[in-house]
């Protein structure tokens, strides 16, 4: 039997500058790639891939991307492993080492002999209950010894502090402590001065970097899935789960929404070219108004129970009429924002 | 719609390092203005090092994003869905990967 998959596993490496493809690799035997970082070391700079093979377990590659800048990758390392990964990142100034998270496991690999990928997993004990969630590498500031520490964070509300060295956990802060019952970490940031979380309750929060202390809440509409600092440390860029990107500045503390997004499939737009207008529909359940100049959203119409299909404005643009999987069409007026009539 | 004619949105080719490879790709005859919308997953948001702009992947396109202005600029080439993006450290080089077909489109041909 002969298995031909259709490879679509594609790395590409773009110069930044002008926007330009530098080179584009198939990462061989590999479909569904998901995991990607970059490792700096002096002049040499790395990367490494997480995919799935054809049997599913995750197939770890790294490359040489020293070249990157000519257009050559070259693959120094591929492991292929039983080991979930669903983070990954490099150790900060090292391209030979690097740290893998899943919900249940915690990994630490490391290429040996230049080309021989090796992990070994965080020794379990007492951390047995724990789901993770993300992670972020920082130095232990109170200490001039300049130890590597690693936070993780858990679904139950806690951030692990761990002796990157010596693999082992030395603290453990236990912020569901400070809020409501069920509070999950979703994410982590850190700036020199502040550590900064995203939790399922849609709090931002900005903390002391001892967690001791929070300096800011912030409240969004949904979960966060996503928190990244620029690199000034002055704002940070949030993502929740409902697809709404916002910036928040940790100096003035004024919030900007940047976008929002439908989460699932588009089923049809109408648009309304005099007031610049578009309306679309989509899996999600959401009916929303654009302005198309500016990409933002103007309103939305949430039906929980049923998916709009399609959408269409009456000549004058003031009314619009949705139809909906479940054969309801329902009639709005855009004005008043009042369902008008309903037909089935 | 504003004119966009000066920025140079969503080429697919470098026209200030002309090679034989640019003269084979037509200009396009509609341009990429904007997108709405970005994929809402793991390790696909990044600011550039200067703080002026974001990048984010946006179904098979990654979006550059002026943050001020919120004028977009395009990375074309993928042929499906972006799950990571990521910069080196002077943010000179971004590296995108995108999914694959997830198994559905596994093909399998029985050889007798």
């Amino acid at each position: 039997m002969i298995i031909l998959f259709s490879v679509k596993a594609i790395l590409r490496l773009w110069k930044f500058e002008t926007r330009r493809c530098l080179c584009a690799t198939r990462v061989l035997n590999t479909y569904d790639l998901y995991a990607l970082d970059f490792g700096i070391e002096n002049s040499s700079s790395s990367l490494v891939t997480v995919g799935h093979d054809e049997q599913s377990p995750t197939v770890v590659c790294v490359y040489n991307a020293s070249n990157a800048s000519k257009g050559s990758i070259e693959l120094i390392s591929r492991a292929t492993t039983n080991v979930s990964i669903t983070h990954l990142r490099f150790v900060p100034y090292d391209i030979t080492r690097f740290l893998s998270i899943s919900t249940d496991n915690i990994h630490f690999w490391r290429i040996k002999n230049e080309t021989d990928l090796q992990s070994i997993s965080l020794s379990e004990n007492q951390n047995d209950q724990f789901e993770y969630t993300d992670f972020q590498f920082d130095y232990l500031s109170k200490n001039k010894s300049n130890e590597l520490i690693v936070y993780i964070t858990t679904k139950t509300g806690q951030i692990l502090e761990i002796l990157y060295d010596e693999r082992r956990i030395i603290q453990i802060h236990y912020l569901s402590e400070k809020m409501t019952k069920n509070f999950t970490l979703s994410t982590l940031a850190f700036t020199n001065h502040f550590a900064i979380t995203g939790s399922h309750d849609g709090y931002v929060r900005i903390w002391s970097t001892d967690f001791s202390q929070v300096y800011i809440e912030a409240k969004y509409d949904q979960s966060i899935s996503s928190l990244i600092s620029s690199h000034d440390q002055t704002r940070i860029l949030i993502l929740t789960e409902s697809g709404s990107l916002s910036m928040l500045n940790l100096v003035t503390k004024v919030h900007m929404n940047l976008m929002r997004t439908h989460t699932k499939s588009i089923m049809d737009i109408d648009y309304d070219d005099i007031r610049k207008q578009m309306i679309s529909v989509g899996h999600d359940g959401t009916i929303r108004v654009w302005c198309f100049c500016t990409g933002k959203q103007l309103s939305e119409f949430i039906s929980e129970k049923e998916i709009p299909l399609v959408v269409i404005y009456t000549p004058d643009r003031q009314i619009f009429a949705c139809g909906f999987n479940n054969g309801k069409i329902k009639i709005f007026d855009l004005n008043t924002s009042m369902i008008l009539n309903e037909l089935k | 719609m504003t004119d966009d004619s000066n920025h140079d949105l969503a080429l697919t080719t470098d026209r200030s390092q002309p090679s034989h490879l640019t003269t084979l790709l037509p200009d396009p005859i509609i341009r990429l203005h904007s997108v709405i919308g970005l994929n809402n997953n793991l390790n696909n948001l990044l600011w550039t090092q200067d703080g002026n702009y974001v990048l984010y992947s946006a179904s098979a396109i990654v979006v550059q994003m002026h943050i001020e202005t919120q004028q977009q600029w395009f990375f074309i080439g993928h042929t499906d869905k972006i799950s990571a993006i990521a910069f080196n450290r002077k943010s000179s080089l971004l590296a995108t990967i995108q999914t694959g077909p997830n198994g559905k489109k596994i093909k399998f041909y029985r050889n007798f």
